[in-house]
């Protein structure tokens, strides 16, 4: 719905105006919203302080729709029959798996070790994609994420006290509902169990444990890397003379608590791409700090700095560096039914973009954008 | 439907029953009900979870040709993406295990963000 980029902070005040005068209609201009919660996005940089959930698909120029997991190494196998089509590779592919799940052992071990629980935690994802719109070539990825410390994994709770709450109330539930008959079956209890759900929003007081533990424990002791490396294929031709190597890259995240509402984050992030001819860009580097804090449920902040290098293949001219620094503040309005953002910042030195400044801007949206991790 | 028989001696000792997840960092709880043979429900005999040792549901003799009723569920950590679980039983007598099975009747052989039900049902036979 409304608006762009003003130069003063006075422009805060008349958007707050403007914003008492919509209507519900104007939620129509979806694209208009889109872009403008876009532009606040991209100021906000927030991407540049995670890992990605599957670091692969970040190297494809499109996101499948629908991830398959895969759960046993029989299972891949089935699938990756599927990806090719004689020597030719199927485009759309996207597949995630826990390729080290059997390692996690029994709660109790799995707790007792630090290899088991960063095996057990580390998703590896496999994506294929057309090169671009209309294109014979096709792409494929694979990648790697790397949970190395997660402090808010439910399965770490203090000496179990958490599953011991959850196991308690489980049983309770249980032994309200006994089977009505010898035969009752799975499909009688969960009909059963749903009519009770019914008074608690479809959640058990086991789930409602576990989201409050999820919920207190966002902002944990967290560290991760991701790998992912991408090829082509030329023609989608599986053959050696084929295949080229198209992007690499690797995700660094630390995540620590600084108060109950608030956390910092350090993310590094290195991308490499194959480039043809001279003056493309190469490589990325980036390392930044980002700390946002959530005072409400419905009022966060953020405050964000970054440093990125850029390199271009052949032409050193056009190598640059600049600083990204940006804070912004996102409140829910009910009356609207959405969210009021406000962001302050942008790109200082970077000498390939002349529109990169510093800019205000603000807009109102449906889908917030400081998130929790 | 899964019923499998468990056949124990008149002076084997104390019938015990317990659930396990040896390879899945998970946890698990169950209620078993006893039923009679023509398939009564009598009462509830025990409580079950992971983390504890099997617990006992009485003699052989008193259990002869008793049915006993296994609900339960595994709980779920907020996995994603989901993995593979596995969940067995262990029936006993006298500190020994008798049968060690999976529960064919589950809602699902992975767990991702819900809690996965299970059933398993076993008869108790005295040899004579």
């Amino acid at each position: 719905m409304s608006h762009g980029r003003c130069p003063t902070a006075l422009a805060v005040l008349v958007s707050v105006g403007v914003i008492g005068s919509c209507t519900y209609s104007a939620w129509a201009a979806e694209s208009k919203e889109q872009q403008l919660r876009k532009a606040l996005e991209r100021t906000l940089n927030s991407p540049m302080f995670g890992v990605p959930e599957s670091p692969a698909f970040e190297l494809l120029p499109e996101k499948a729709s629908e991830v398959v997991h895969i759960l046993t190494p029989k299972d891949f196998a089935a699938q990756a029959q599927t990806w090719f089509d004689g020597d030719k590779l199927k485009v759309g592919v996207a597949v995630d798996a826990r390729p080290f799940v059997r390692t996690g052992g029994s709660l109790i071990q799995y707790r007792s070790s630090r290899f088991r629980q960063i095996a057990y935690r580390t998703v590896l994802s496999v994506g294929t994609a057309l090169a671009s719109e209309g294109s014979n070539d096709a792409l494929f990825a694979a990648g790697l994420r790397i949970p190395i410390v997660n402090s808010g994994d439910p399965r770490l709770d203090r000496d179990l006290l958490l599953h011991m709450r959850r196991l308690a109330s489980t049983l309770v539930s249980l032994k309200r509902d006994p089977p009505s008959d010898w035969n009752a079956s799975l499909g009688d209890w969960a009909r059963e169990d749903s009519l009770d759900q019914l008074t608690t929003g479809g959640e058990s007081q086991s789930d409602g444990i576990l989201r409050d533990y999820l919920a207190k424990h966002w902002n944990s002791r967290s560290l991760d890397i991701g790998l992912a490396g991408s090829g082509l294929a030329k023609r989608t031709v599986i053959a050696r003379d084929n295949l080229l190597s198209d992007r690499a890259g690797v995700w660094g995240a630390l995540g620590l608590p600084i108060s109950r509402s608030s956390q910092l984050s350090v993310g590094g992030k290195f991308s490499w791409a194959r480039t043809d001819s001279s003056g493309q860009e190469t490589s990325r580097r980036s390392l930044g700090g980002r700390i946002q804090s959530f005072p409400t449920e419905d009022f966060s902040l953020s405050l964000e700095g970054s440093k990125i290098w850029a390199q271009h293949h052949g032409r050193d001219g056009l190598d640059d560096n600049w600083t990204h620094l940006a804070a912004g503040a996102e409140m829910y309005v009910p009356e609207l039914g959405g969210w009021l953002g406000v962001t302050y910042g942008g790109d200082i030195g970077r000498v390939d973009d002349q529109r990169a400044r510093i800019d205000l801007r603000y807009a109102l949206y449906r889908a917030r954008i400081i998130k929790r991790g | 439907m899964q019923v499998s028989t468990l056949k124990a001696t008149r002076d084997g000792g104390v019938i015990t029953v317990g659930i396990s997840l040896p390879t899945s960092p998970h946890s698990a709880a169950a209620v078993i009900w006893r039923f009679s043979a023509d398939g009564k429900r009598e009462a509830e005999v025990g409580e079950l979870t992971s983390l504890v040792p099997p617990v006992p549901i009485g003699d052989a003799v008193t259990n002869n040709s008793k049915k006993f009723y296994v609900r339960g569920k595994v709980l779920n950590e907020n996995d994603n993406p989901p993995v593979p679980f596995q969940l067995l039983v262990t029936v006993g007598q006298g500190g020994k295990a008798l049968l060690i099975e999976a529960p064919t009747e589950k809602e699902d052989s992975r767990i991702g963000s819900k809690d996965v039900r299970f059933i398993y049902r076993f008869v108790v036979e005295v040899a004579s």
